[in-house]
């Protein structure tokens, strides 16, 4: 994700059209032109010109045979198969085109007929009946939890990854595209891990699109550490620390986000490692566990292991960083082969981790590994 | 007969009441239409233009109402009526063009009429402002051309604009069809084509064996009231709907049989045939209870109603001269015994189908 991307082919940029290949305008057009082949069938006919009448009513034939179809496949332009009867497209687009549809089937024998029949058809409009027999189409699920989404100004950060995330996996290209859109908005802080999911996904649209929104989310992720950055500078003490701890936050956010240049990301985490070893050294009595985890975090990313594997153990040690800094240590021990450490680690952790293990079944970064590492460890 | 499925609402009954009352109503409309433009002597060929449009558009009707399927069936119907009655009249009778093509738009236009009644009677829309805006055009266009042509024209304009009106509801539902349904399409198309020989064999063979044509077909009459009544009734259990027909059927035919004399009073019925009319009168009144059980066996096993309308169809056409070689006298009997029969076995299939 992280190299650069080339252009891509598919076409993502700005609104998509309805994939609709036949616009109300087009279907209007042809049923116009249709009408004036068809009076001049009417006066052939009148004159006695049956070999005229004859061409010209072939010529509208073929011009109505020939027509640009909705292509099938496309999400809207048929219903799904299998449905013996689908709700009726009742618009104004779905009128005319039944019109067409019909007059397709009518228009060869009976002509002049038929075109007065699509004509009293299309005055007439959809009859009131029919509206009321055929209830509007149901609505698009995954449409309906956009709109939602939309609307919903403030989401739990799980609840949009998850909601986003069906929409992802199960929606047509057009839903895909705006669940990507909802997921760039600057509001939404969830967004950026829903965007590291779709730079990997298998749709190449997908992943085209999310890269193309990739820049604007790191811009705003850099302009926000930038800010704090500032905010940082002139002070001190107390109120410097809060600033420094503020700043190393959004950096870690920016850094761990996945949708940042590599080398950008570097610098993030190497800033954030100099803060949160400020953090920790400054702290005074019992420590601060949260730099220290942070510490450990940033310099097993860098590669420093043990400097990471020190600062973890510290964070560890004192009991209050939770799971994710035993993960991150647990991380450091093992890429650091000393694999008799790990399993003290577990057996030092056991009811936590399973606990976690537990707790975080499916969705936890780090449950699948533990209850392998809780099975095979010796009780 | 209190199923699970009893009340069931379908477009059955519609249908077959259709089968019979489209026709009988296109053929009085037609006759009005003559009527007023002066014209004489065309009812075989009005006959002819309803029986082709009938035979052609009543496979595409029963598809349209049962599978909502319009398109290739209908182009195909409105097709095959209108190429042949053009071929017929034009070709064999040698009518002038201006004439042969009106009435073959006329045919094909009521083929297009009933696959639209068929889509209303599936989607239980009622067809009654098309048709009623369709007269009133057809009317106005009659009065314009005049004529024969006129006339047909008129009756062509009127049914298309009502049946391209009734129509367009399945059209805004495009119907995929699966290659395994091939055969219950094919069987319901002919059950639609069943139910048109049906309707046309008794008028028919009395033409072919030139027999008194105008008996059978103002017989037919006498089942107007109760084929309304079946298109009108809903949800009703077959065997109390058909005996509550054969009570309406009762008084309709004895009201027939009152003003017997009318008919040949007018001129429509030699005086001597009047006593072929009333058997064939009797023989009409079974009609509706006849398409009742059609109706529910069309719901439940196909096959049944395509039998069942088969054997009608076949004893209207042999059963009278079969009967009349075996004994001159007989032979108007067959109209009233086809009938009958049709009924019985129509009667058995649907209560072994309940056993």
């Amino acid at each position: 994700m992280a190299s650069p991307v080339p252009p891509s082919p598919v076409p993502v940029a700005g609104p998509r059209r309805q994939p609709h290949a036949l616009a109300p305008e087009g279907a209007a057009l042809i049923l116009a032109g249709l009408a004036a082949g068809q009076a001049l069938v009417v006066v052939a006919l009148a004159l006695g010109w049956w070999l005229a009448a004859l061409v010209l009513h072939l010529g509208c034939c073929l011009a109505l045979l020939l027509r640009p179809t909705p292509r099938p496949g496309l999400p809207g332009s048929a219903p799904p198969a299998g449905l013996l009867r689908a709700a009726p497209r009742l618009g104004e687009a779905g009128w005319s085109g039944a019109v067409l549809r019909l007059l397709g089937a009518t228009l060869p024998v009976l002509g002049p007929l038929a075109m007065l029949g699509a004509l009293a058809a299309l005055a007439l409009g959809v009859p009131r009946r029919l509206r009321r027999v055929a209830p509007a189409q149901p609505e698009d699920p995954l449409d309906a939890r956009l709109e939602a989404i939309a609307q919903a100004r403030e989401l739990p950060e799980g609840l949009l990854l998850e909601s986003l995330g069906d929409v992802l996996r199960w929606g047509h290209a057009r839903q895909k595209a705006c669940a990507l859109e909802l997921a760039a908005e600057p509001g939404r802080s969830g967004g950026a891990a829903l965007l590291r999911l779709a730079l990997s996904d298998a749709d190449p649209a997908v992943r085209a699109r999310a890269e193309l929104l990739r820049p604007q989310v790191e811009r705003r992720l850099l302009d926000a550490a930038e800010a704090l950055r500032a905010g940082a500078r002139g002070q001190s003490g107390a109120a410097g620390r809060t600033a420094q701890r503020a700043l190393a936050r959004a950096l870690d956010r920016a850094a761990f986000s996945g949708l940042l240049e590599p080398p950008r990301a570097a610098a993030c985490r190497a800033e954030a490692a100099e803060l949160w070893q400020a953090l920790a050294e400054a702290a005074t009595n019992g420590g601060d566990a949260e730099a220290e985890a942070a510490l450990g975090r940033n310099l097993l990313a860098l590669g420093d292991l043990p400097s990471a594997r020190r600062a973890l153990e510290a964070a560890v040690t004192r009991g209050a960083a939770g799971a994710c800094a035993i993960g991150w240590l647990a991380e450091c021990l093992f890429r650091a082969r000393d694999f008799a450490a790990l399993e003290a680690l577990v057996l030092r952790w056991r009811p936590l981790l399973e606990a976690e293990a537990r707790r975080a079944a499916v969705t936890g970064p780090h449950a699948a590994a533990w209850r392998l590492w809780l099975a095979e460890a010796p009780r | 007969m209190t199923g699970p499925d009893a009340p069931r609402i379908g477009p059955e009954e519609a249908l077959v009441a259709g089968a019979w009352l489209g026709p009988v109503l296109a053929m009085l409309a037609g006759l009005a239409l003559l009527a007023l433009l002066g014209v004489q002597g065309e009812f075989l060929t009005l006959l002819i233009v309803v029986a082709l449009s009938l035979l052609a558009g009543a496979p595409a009707a029963v598809l349209a109402a049962r599978r909502g399927l319009v398109g290739w069936p209908l182009g195909l119907a409105t097709g095959c009526a209108g190429l042949s009655a053009f071929a017929l009249f034009h070709g064999l009778d040698g009518l002038p063009v201006a004439q042969a093509l009106a009435a073959a738009l006329a045919s094909a236009a009521l083929a297009l009429l009933w696959v639209g009644l068929g889509v209303a009677a599936g989607f239980g829309l009622s067809p009654v402002p098309g048709l009623a805006m369709g007269a009133l055009a057809g009317v106005v266009l009659a009065w314009l051309i005049g004529g024969v042509a006129g006339a047909f024209g008129g009756l062509a304009l009127g049914a298309a604009l009502a049946g391209f009106l009734a129509a367009m509801p399945a059209a805004t539902v495009p119907v995929r069809l699966r290659p395994c349904e091939a055969r219950a399409l094919a069987i319901q198309a002919l059950a639609g084509l069943a139910l048109a020989l049906a309707v046309l064999a008794g008028p028919f063979s009395a033409y072919l064996l030139d027999g008194p044509v105008m008996v059978v077909t103002l017989a037919l009459l006498a089942a107007l009231p109760g084929l309304l009544l079946l298109a009108a009734s809903r949800g009703v259990a077959p065997l109390a709907l058909a005996t509550g027909l054969l009570g309406l059927q009762a008084l309709a035919v004895a009201l027939g049989l009152v003003v017997g004399g009318a008919p040949a009073a007018a001129g429509w019925v030699p005086a001597e045939a009047l006593g072929d009319y009333r058997l064939a009168l009797l023989g009409a009144g079974f009609l509706p209870v006849f398409a009742a059980l059609v109706a529910a066996l069309l719901g439940r096993q196909v096959l049944g109603a395509v039998l069942a309308a088969l054997l009608l169809a076949v004893l209207s056409a042999v059963l009278g001269p079969l009967l009349g070689l075996v004994q001159p006298g007989l032979g108007p009997f067959g109209a009233l015994a086809a009938p009958v029969l049709a009924t019985g076995f129509a009667f058995w299939l649907l209560a072994r189908g309940e056993a």
